[in-house]
């Protein structure tokens, strides 16, 4: 089981036709990035560009590793956990719990591939890589996009793998985003930047996928990644120590950055594309990664991930998470919540619970459930369902919204919430707190909509019956209807599927 | 793309540095590389104004591209203080470092 590298990952994606080789020249200014994004946007393969302008053959890059898929939104993601890419989302949310609930510790080996090259101090170039920059009006070029940050916390021995984006500043240098509210962040604003201290770092790039798809999704504050990536691909993963700190990178990435960030240096960072869709954060001063060293494989593969437009990586593994952890969060209370849903394309500014209310207060108990979980506790919107609403049909979502939801009594405004920064109605004020370490990260609002019926309206005389087909003909009717549709009444054959009330 | 150089208006560097025939310190994104630079230039609306005038690209914060029509001429690159490592003295580094504030735009690395 499992992955052994990225390339393997590359050859099953080829193998389900979620492939696409491009051996032409394209340039790594703006026209790899225009193809990802279109491809995110049409739901077309990923893309391995093997002829980079300005660059040998020995060097490529995948681009939209995880996006959304050929074969439906989160293809890519179940060929990564090797399961069939036509998997429903509820069959692949269940699975993951599944995984990640059982933990695989990793062990450490004495070298592997990434040690195939080392290049350390005056020699190290990160524009050695083919680095795209991705969109016009980005602040650079963006080395870390998909590919596991690795930082230690400075007086216990949690170790966290993250996604955090890094922009080449100069040939050994970087410069990211570090969210205070980020598990990163919490190691380096709160315990290394107050004590002046340097904090290493690695960063692990074009590993199995697993790897990433750890680092990705917010886990528990202290939680183990490596731990959960053994889980996700049901096998450990192995680990080998850096050239220049003591940290440890998965043997078998195509390339590791290894150095330092400084306390209180900062150099410019962004505008980048983002989770919200937009580029929402401002060009400002970020922290400075100074780089050591760089080990690569022989023909290292840089995969690359354009956060921002929908339907990317980031969006992706951020939602199912959300869902897993709250699905989690349900079970062990005992609650019967059919199913929840944030829709990836919504940039995890939503989510959808469908339940059948138990009693009053239930509501308000399910929204603290969800937003008690690290990573719905920044959502922005949550919205409360019926048990005849399925979260995935949107149509019937939003039809929910805007029939059920009483503007007087249905919407409610939570304030002094965290959010992330990224929400992109936040005013400027607002965002600027959210990044700023020492107001601790509680300035956004949420909304959260009831569009349940009220438990004490009489279902008989005050809630009205749905008048749609499945539940208001009797069964009998229903299936006279559906067998004369083509032979008697002449309809077309391809329609949307409908299902009988039993 | 045309070759040059992007500037972003940003809180920290606002649009108000750039004045006609000023010699400023700014930080720009060369476009040969897309990578930043610290750089002491002198900018003017003219590209007659300057010796080897290079076209100024304007964005906003959020990375619009602004109508604004600038040139630059780089006189001095500026670079903060390098770190030099082999890998063998790594932890001396990392002590030295940790007290070591940052010195942006203090060391001229080269003149152009």
């Amino acid at each position: 089981m499992g992955y052994a590298d990225l390339r393997e990952y590359i050859s099953a994606l080829d193998e389900a036709g979620e492939l696409a080789r491009v051996k032409d020249e394209v340039d790594w200014n703006l026209e790899i990035g225009a193809v990802m994004r279109r491809s995110y946007e049409v739901g077309a393969p990923a893309i391995h560009f093997r002829n980079i302008k300005g660059y040998g053959s020995e060097y490529s890059v995948l681009g939209a590793p995880m996006g959304r898929g050929r074969h439906g939104y989160w293809s890519r993601l179940a060929i990564a956990l090797e399961l069939d890419p036509h998997i429903s989302y509820q069959e692949l949310r269940e699975e993951f719990i599944r995984r990640i609930t059982s933990p695989i510790r990793p062990y450490q080996v004495s070298t592997g591939p990434c040690k195939e090259n080392v290049i350390s101090g005056p020699d190290v170039n990160l524009l050695q890589f083919p680095v795209p920059y991705l969109d016009d009006g980005d602040g650079g070029r963006y080395i870390g996009t998909w590919a596991t940050t690795i930082t230690k916390d400075l007086d216990s021995e949690w170790v966290n793998w993250g996604v955090y984006r890094q922009a080449i500043y100069s040939k050994r240098r970087a410069v990211g985003l570090i969210l205070p509210s980020s598990h990163m962040g919490q190691m380096y604003y709160e315990k290394y930047e107050p004590k002046g201290k340097a904090m290493p770092f690695a960063i692990a790039i074009g590993t199995d996928p697993c790897v990433t798809i750890a680092s990705s999704f917010a886990c528990a504050t202290r939680a183990n990644e490596a731990d959960i990536a053994g889980g996700l691909r049901v096998e450990p993963v192995q680990l080998v120590k850096c050239e220049t700190n003591d940290l440890l990178v998965p043997a078998d990435s195509e390339i590791v950055v290894e150095g330092v960030i400084l306390p209180h240096e900062r150099l410019p960072e962004g505008p980048f594309g983002d989770i919200s869709g937009y580029r929402t954060l401002p060009r400002r001063p970020r922290p400075v990664y100074r780089v050591t060293c760089v080990t690569h494989r022989d023909n290292p593969i840089l995969p690359v991930a354009a956060s921002g437009g929908p339907t990317n990586e980031e969006q992706i593994l951020t939602c199912l998470g959300t869902d897993a952890q709250s699905m989690q969060a349900f079970a062990k209370r005992g609650w019967q919540v059919s199913d929840c849903f944030s829709p990836p394309w919504m940039g995890a500014h939503y989510m959808a619970i469908r339940t059948k209310m138990p009693y009053m207060g239930f509501r308000d108990q399910l929204i603290s459930a969800v937003r008690q979980t690290t990573g719905g506790r920044m959502l922005p919107v949550i919205q409360i369902l019926d048990d005849d609403v399925e979260p995935t049909d949107i149509e019937m979502v939003f039809h929910s919204w805007i029939t059920k939801c009483h503007p007087r009594r249905n919407i409610h405004i939570i304030n002094e919430t965290p959010v992330l920064p990224f929400v992109a109605s936040l005013e400027a004020s607002e965002r600027d707190a959210l990044e700023d370490h020492n107001r601790r990260y509680a300035a956004g609002s949420s909304l959260f909509l009831d569009t349940t019926w009220p438990l004490d309206w009489d279902p008989v005389i005050a809630i009205p019956p749905r008048a749609s087909f499945v539940q208001i003909y009797p069964k009998e009717i229903q299936e006279k209807v559906l067998a004369r549709w083509h032979t008697d009444y002449g309809f077309p054959v391809k329609e949307k599927n409908v299902e009988i009330r039993r | 793309m045309s070759a040059g150089y992007q500037f972003y208006d940003t809180q920290m560097q606002r649009m108000d540095v750039l004045k006609e025939g000023a010699e400023v310190e700014i930080h720009v994104l060369e476009r040969e590389t897309m990578c930043s630079k610290a750089v002491r230039a002198k900018l003017s609306k003219s590209p007659d104004a300057l010796e080897n005038a290079e076209r100024l690209h304007i964005y906003g914060r959020l990375g619009v591209p602004l109508p604004d029509t600038w040139y630059i001429q780089v006189l001095e690159e500026l670079e903060e203080d390098e770190l030099v490592s082999d890998g063998a003295d790594v932890d001396h580094l990392l002590a030295d470092m940790a007290l070591k504030p940052s010195e942006s735009f203090k060391k001229p690395r080269r003149q152009v």
